[in-house]
């Protein structure tokens, strides 16, 4: 039960403080103003119960007057109408002073008020023994009654004014006594009624800054961080209200927003960290490329061999051997084409005229053992492409593919346009090569080597060190793809490796 | 705000609203302000068992207040209501209207001051035959029916006065006695007992206190200052003035001190002005001879009971006289200082 008191008084408990505070404001205003009627009438009653008792001797004068007037009325015409009021007027006199003698008390005016009505007795009965009288034609009779009558009427008027005058002079004292006093009373109620307005200003005022200075602070504070600012200090009230809740509400709000906030730089800053170290490791690795082309390169030093072989190449010519010169000759090219910086680019058909070289020399060296087949579908040949990029994939497939079989070994080179890029092929007709294999080649899959297997190897066989990882590697990081080469291959079904060249690129790219 | 404080503040408002409301209760103008102007019976009384008048010459002699105070003492002793009447100045018509109204009114009974007993009788008797039991007061109407008649003594009174002019003149006097009149020539019994009274109370001065002459003032102050003035320049051998009336006494001392014959005149006055106090105190005059109209007032209304309970009441009260002279002035200096004059 108390607690459902305390939640119902818990509950709304602006609206409970707003309507608390006005009706302060109003009943004190409302008390203030009845407490002046009040004053007011009872100022007016006063007045009144001052003068009743003259209005109403008035009245009792008048009845008295009139008795009298229709006494004389009567006594001087006989007339039976004049009979009549004299009757009327006499019972109204009757009543009225019986009700002043139940009235009177014993004061001063009450004794006068008693012998007024004693006397309106007694001059009731002269009255009326004149009006007997006079009916009985007693003529000396009625006239000493009338003149009897008539004394005591003078009496009544005597007391009656006697009265008026006691009352007047009481009601004045009585009405500046009272005057007085009004003075005082409203002095003392304009006081209470200023006191009332400055109290009630006063209070207004201070509750609607209590009550407003919440919101205004709350206010304040969403503006703030409305704008941006999210560092608001606490807003913090000690009422209990609905205000309050609000308050605290925002607080948690503000500062759940803070640590969102905070804790979203925090990751921005992270992430920048994270691409920094990104771009660290490109560049790394990027580096090292360019160690290994280096270093590939730095393996290979065919300027000698080169000059050697011109020299030979020229003995040969002096000495008559064709032949000889010929071939000399085609290593001497062979060897140049060797020379040129892997990180340059060539165009297409420089690379496949290099093809050409070389299968001149092996053929001129293993005779017919190996059929080229050159298959060039496109004009299209000024493609720009790295160097020494064919030849070893014609080496692998001699040596790998074909190197084994006695004749009959193919090797054919195709070149096809496909718009947007150009494919080349050589595929060979010997061993091929399983699945892993294919893998390890394309460097998808790596098995733990003994030595570097995509770096310097001279092999057996090979003229250069340089394997199908390297021209992969080179072909994708010319390209900037990683798809520009494919091998399909099946063990003793021989081996197809497909370069496919984008068409549109035209100028050198420095890897 | 806490709850606590808020409740303080609303309790001290609301406690000094109520002071507020409360003191301006208290100061209520319209609280019934019923202590009447003059007399202090009012209606404090319950159910009285008589209804009485008592009727007086006039309403501004405080010889005749006194008459009153005595008189609203006993009505509250006795449980009586009083009505006490009065014209404003003396007047013979006036005072016997209120004599004719107190039996129109029919009245319990009447306790009334004898202006002209001539004048007085007739009404009188109409009274008593209408049942109404009539009282006099300080001054009677022997002839007439009245039952009773409380007063003083006029005998005394001439006695007294007579015994301090002797005393003032050291046995060697002659006298002018001022009566009170109400006509110059109104053959006033109670007046004359007084001068009997004095002469019998001068007799042991075997003539050396003489009565030189008697006059009888009109109403009022002045006419004893007029009879004083033909006195004193017709008789300069007056060296001694007895008044027999408070205002007469007043004003024949007026004359005196206004002809410098302080000292060489002895005044010996009636009543217990506050101003013949003074005079006395100041050795202007003598001495006065003094009543007690309170007591009167008491006893004439008791009289009144008295004849309603017990159909009898003693016919003559003395309320007595007595000399007051500069030795003896002092307590009635600070008792009558009350007195209105």
């Amino acid at each position: 039960m108390m607690t459902f008191i305390s939640k119902f008084i818990k509950k709304n408990r602006i609206r409970k403080k707003l309507i608390l505070y006005f009706m302060i404001t109003t009943s004190l205003m409302a008390a203030t103003s009845f407490y002046t009627y009040y004053n007011a009438r009872m100022l007016l009653n006063h007045m009144d119960s001052l003068f009743v008792s003259n209005i109403s001797l008035n009245e009792l004068q008048d009845t008295v007057t009139s008795v009298q007037q229709n006494l004389e009325s009567y006594l001087d015409t006989k007339h039976s109408d004049s009979l009549r009021n004299f009757l009327g007027s006499k019972n109204a006199l009757q009543q009225l002073s019986k009700e002043i003698i139940d009235q009177a008390d014993f004061s001063t005016n009450g004794l006068l008020l008693r012998d007024i009505s004693s006397m309106i007795h007694t001059y009731l009965d002269c009255a009326d023994n004149a009006v007997g009288s006079k009916r009985a034609r007693d003529i000396n009779r009625y006239i000493a009654y009338y003149n009897d009558a008539n004394k005591i009427f003078g009496y009544i008027d005597v007391y009656i004014s006697k009265l008026n005058n006691e009352l007047l002079k009481e009601n004045t004292v009585k009405y500046y006594v009272a005057a007085n006093r009004i003075e005082i009373v409203q002095r003392i109620n304009i006081a209470i009624i200023l006191g009332v307005i400055l109290f009630n200003l006063v209070f207004m005022l201070w509750i609607t800054y209590r009550t407003t200075k919440p919101i205004i602070k709350l206010s304040q504070a969403a503006d703030e961080i409305s704008r941006g600012n999210f560092d608001v200090p606490e807003v913090s009230f000690d009422t209990e209200d609905e205000i309050s809740v609000m308050a605290n509400a925002f607080n948690k709000m503000a500062s759940s927003i803070r640590e969102h906030i905070d804790s979203l730089k925090e990751k921005a800053l992270l992430q920048n960290k994270l691409k920094e170290q990104e771009l660290q490791n490109l560049i790394m690795k990027t580096h090292l490329k360019e160690a290994e082309l280096q270093a590939l390169q730095s393996q290979i030093n065919p300027h000698f061999i080169f000059n050697t072989l011109n020299t030979g190449a020229q003995i040969a010519m002096m000495e008559g051997a064709d032949k000889t010169c010929y071939f000399i000759e085609n290593v001497a090219n062979l060897f140049r084409y060797n020379l040129k910086k892997l990180d340059g680019s060539v165009s297409l058909s420089e690379e496949i005229s290099n093809i050409g070289t070389y299968i001149f020399i092996l053929k001129t060296r293993f005779t017919d053992r190996i059929v080229f087949i050159q298959d060039i579908q496109t004009e299209n040949l000024d493609i720009q492409m790295p160097c020494m990029i064919l030849q070893p994939i014609v080496e692998n497939a001699y040596i790998h593919g074909i190197g084994n079989l006695e004749s009959g070994g193919t090797i054919t080179l195709s070149v096809k346009d496909f718009i947007t890029y150009i494919e080349i092929t050589i595929s060979d007709n010997g061993n091929g090569m399983d699945e892993q294999k294919i893998q390890q080649l394309l460097g998808k899959l790596v098995i733990v080597p003994t030595s570097e297997s995509n770096l310097v190897e001279v092999k057996k066989g090979h003229t250069t060190g340089i394997g199908m990882g390297n021209v992969i590697s080179r072909l994708n990081l010319f390209f900037g793809q990683d798809d520009t080469v494919s091998i399909i291959s099946q063990p003793g079904k021989g081996t197809s490796v497909s370069i496919k060249i984008p068409a549109n690129i035209k100028e050198n790219i420095h890897v | 705000m806490s709850s606590k404080k808020k409740f303080v503040i609303i309790f001290a408002t609301l406690l000094l609203v109520l002071i507020l409301f409360t003191s301006t209760f208290v100061l209520n103008p319209f609280k019934s302000d019923n202590n009447s102007l003059d007399d202090k019976f009012a209606e404090g009384v319950k159910k009285p068992d008589y209804h009485f008048v008592v009727i007086a010459p006039n309403s501004y002699d405080s010889f005749w207040s006194d008459v009153k105070k005595g008189a609203f003492i006993a009505a509250k002793d006795l449980n009586v209501a009083v009505e006490f009447n009065s014209p404003r100045f003396t007047n013979l018509e006036e005072e016997l209207q209120y004599l004719n109204i107190a039996i129109a009114s029919n009245v319990d009974g009447i306790a009334t001051h004898v202006l002209d007993e001539t004048m007085f009788t007739p009404v009188i008797n109409n009274a008593i035959k209408n049942n109404i039991p009539v009282v006099t007061v300080e001054s009677d109407a022997k002839n007439s029916d009245r039952i009773a008649y409380i007063g003083n003594n006029n005998y005394q009174v001439g006695s007294v006065g007579g015994k301090m002019i002797a005393d003032a003149t050291s046995g060697n006097a002659k006298v002018a006695i001022i009566l009170n009149g109400y006509s110059p020539d109104s053959g006033d019994v109670s007046q004359n007992l007084r001068v009997t009274g004095f002469k019998e109370a001068v007799k042991v001065y075997k003539g050396k206190v003489h009565v030189e002459a008697i006059r009888i003032s009109g109403m009022g102050i002045f006419s004893a200052g007029e009879i004083t003035n033909e006195l004193i320049t017709n008789n300069p051998q007056i060296n001694a003035i007895f008044c027999t009336n408070p205002r007469d006494t007043l004003g024949a001392t007026q004359m005196v001190v206004d002809l410098n014959k302080v000292g060489q005149i002895k005044v010996v006055g009636y009543g217990n002005y506050t101003d013949v106090l003074r005079y006395i105190d100041k050795g202007v005059i003598y001495g006065s001879v003094v009543s007690n109209p309170i007591d009167m007032g008491y006893n004439c209304i008791k009289a009144l009971v008295e004849i309603k309970k017990s159909k009898r009441t003693s016919a003559y009260v003395d309320t007595g006289v007595y000399a007051v002279t500069k030795a003896n002035i002092g307590s009635l200096i600070n008792s009558t200082d009350n007195n209105t004059n």
